[in-house]
């Protein structure tokens, strides 16, 4: 702070207008690209630009490396951890998760960032899981860089509460717990404002080379982008303040394509005011297999769900998938049919509401 | 195998409103909001209440939004909170960390300024600024956007990367000069 101070010194305060150019130039800096945000956060590499830089007068001093110089990003730490103080706060109207938390992170589809070992998967993740679900706000509030969350994590997952019970798995493989109860009722509601696909290719329309900007970012640039016409909602079931499946008609996806190839999902939301927003999704690593599946099934009415916040993909004929990509090569439709929707005999026609449809 | 919760992840659980997301998002990222606001704010307290706040609206914009990558996603929150915040204290005369010095540096580059109901030309600046970017070398580039988007004080610039704070400086000023130049000859009347 002292060298803050230094420079404040320096400065006549009263002369910042927040409408002086300075100021605005600042603000304007906010809307640069985020992989230069990112490219910033390590200026270790950061060499003097000596060639081009004749009035340098001194040669750059190196930090050693038994003596690394904290980063500037990190140079200061508050504590305890703001988020675990909103986190408590949200805590008081959010109903605790516990177990269903620990199997619910492992149901989504994480086994693709973890490892391909499928038996290492189950017993690595389970104890990680176990660690986030169980109440670690103390021992996280302690750790002052990434770094150091890492190594305690590692620690925590071999260090499993007392009080955790294991997550019993099926014969799949695959955590019971991960399944959602079925709503007590079967009827469909429809909750939301309609977004329809007229509104959505206008948004479309005006924000592709935005869309396709953010993508490039992410190292994910597009030659020949292409947004499907028509979009789907979800047919949501499992959150414990719904008593019936729900479809939002207010949050609809439309597939964004490369060419032929499925490149991102863009999820599109209607606010009460009528103003749109929205971007593109994660998981392009998985996109491939969702990708083939809608190849596979062209031509049918699929049917999107979402149980409590794992997708699944429907098709008439009995085959569904997890666009996530929890399935694999020894994941039938069944196993995931089982995972998600339960016994539920025929799930197309129960979860069916053509809102919640696409046919590729 | 990576033992850090992912950004999609944290994301997802975002989606299933799924509390952790929000412990492991703040242990994972707090320091670097926290280093922004403050930065920019000068402020301990009001910098705790930024990345508090910062959190919040990452909570209440996740979803409708999926951000592929959280560090600039929650950086970008807490800068523009922060600022936000530092023009509402600039009106009580108090705080400013490293902004006022990182102002009056920027100010050299637009010394008029724009009309603020001029968007056209904002989004014409922040192209050319873009342009600009892209044509440094990544350290230069590293230089500009700890000192103008992370509002780094110099000092700071210097012991993470060895370099003198007069070398950073005259580097610094000399993209200021790039950059003016660049908005003059896009027809930017700065």
């Amino acid at each position: 702070m002292n060298d803050q101070n230094a420079e404040n010194n320096n400065t006549n305060k009263d002369m910042f207008d927040p409408q002086s150019g300075g100021m605005q130039l600042f603000e304007l800096l906010g809307g640069i690209d985020d992989k230069w945000i990112t490219e910033a956060q390590d200026l270790s590499d950061v060499k003097a630009p000596v060639q081009t830089d004749p009035d340098r007068a001194t040669r750059p001093v190196r930090v050693t490396p038994s003596q690394p110089k904290p980063s500037a990003g990190t140079a200061v730490y508050i504590e305890p951890s703001a988020g675990t103080r909103i986190a408590r706060s949200i805590r008081r109207v959010i109903v605790p998760i516990g177990a269903i938390a620990a199997a619910a992170l492992l149901a989504f589809g994480i086994s693709r960032l973890f490892t391909e070992d499928g038996r290492q998967y189950e017993t690595t993740v389970a104890a990680t899981s176990a660690a986030y679900a169980a109440d670690t706000t103390t021992e996280y509030q302690s750790q002052e860089n990434t770094t150091a969350y890492e190594e305690t994590t590692a620690e925590s997952a071999e260090t499993i509460p007392e009080s955790w019970e294991p997550i019993e798995y099926s014969p799949t493989g695959l955590p019971i717990g991960a399944i959602p109860a079925l709503p007590s009722e079967s009827s469909i509601a429809f909750f939301g404002e309609t977004l329809t696909d007229e509104e959505a290719n206008d948004y479309f329309t005006q924000n592709l080379d935005a869309i396709c900007d953010s993508l490039r970012t992410d190292d994910q640039p597009l030659t020949s982008p292409r947004i499907s016409e028509k979009g789907y909602c979800h047919v949501r079931y499992g959150s414990k303040d719904i008593s019936s499946p729900v479809v939002d008609m207010n949050i609809r996806s439309y597939l964004l394509y490369d060419g032929d190839e499925l490149a991102a999902v863009l999820v599109l939301y209607k606010t009460q005011d009528g103003i749109l927003c929205g971007g593109p999704g994660i998981g392009k690593s998985w996109y491939p297999e969702f990708d083939a599946f809608l190849k596979a099934h062209k031509g049918n009415e699929l049917v999107f769900v979402n149980a409590n916040g794992y997708e699944i993909v429907l098709a008439p004929n009995g085959d569904c998938i997890n666009p996530m990509g929890i399935s694999d090569e020894t994941t039938t439709s069944e196993d995931l049919l089982e995972m998600y929707l339960g016994n539920i005999r025929d799930p197309y026609q129960y979860f069916y509401a053509e809102p919640a449809t696409y046919t590729p | 195998m990576s033992r850090v919760m992912e950004d999609t992840t944290i994301v997802q659980l975002f989606w299933d409103r799924n509390e952790q997301g929000l412990q492991v998002a703040s242990n994972k990222y707090g320091h670097l909001c926290t280093s922004i606001a403050l930065n920019i704010l000068g402020n301990q307290e009001d910098a705790e209440e930024c990345v508090n706040d910062t959190f919040l609206a990452a909570w209440n914009s996740i979803p409708p939004q999926r951000p592929a990558i959280l560090a600039p996603f929650l950086g970008k929150i807490a800068r523009n909170l922060a600022i936000n915040r530092y023009k509402h204290n600039r009106a009580d005369k108090r705080g400013g960390g490293n902004t006022p010095v990182v102002i009056e540096e920027l100010s050299e580059v637009i010394p008029g300024g724009i009309s603020p109901e001029n968007e056209l030309l904002s989004k014409e600046m922040l192209s050319i600024i873009s342009r600009f970017l892209s044509t440094l070398s990544p350290d230069k580039r590293k230089l500009f956007v700890r000192r103008y988007w992370y509002a780094d004080s110099v000092s700071a610039i210097a012991s993470a990367t060895g370099l003198t704070e007069n070398n950073i400086n005259v580097t610094l000023s000399r993209l200021r000069k790039q950059l003016h130049q660049l908005l003059v000859e896009g027809g930017i009347d700065v």
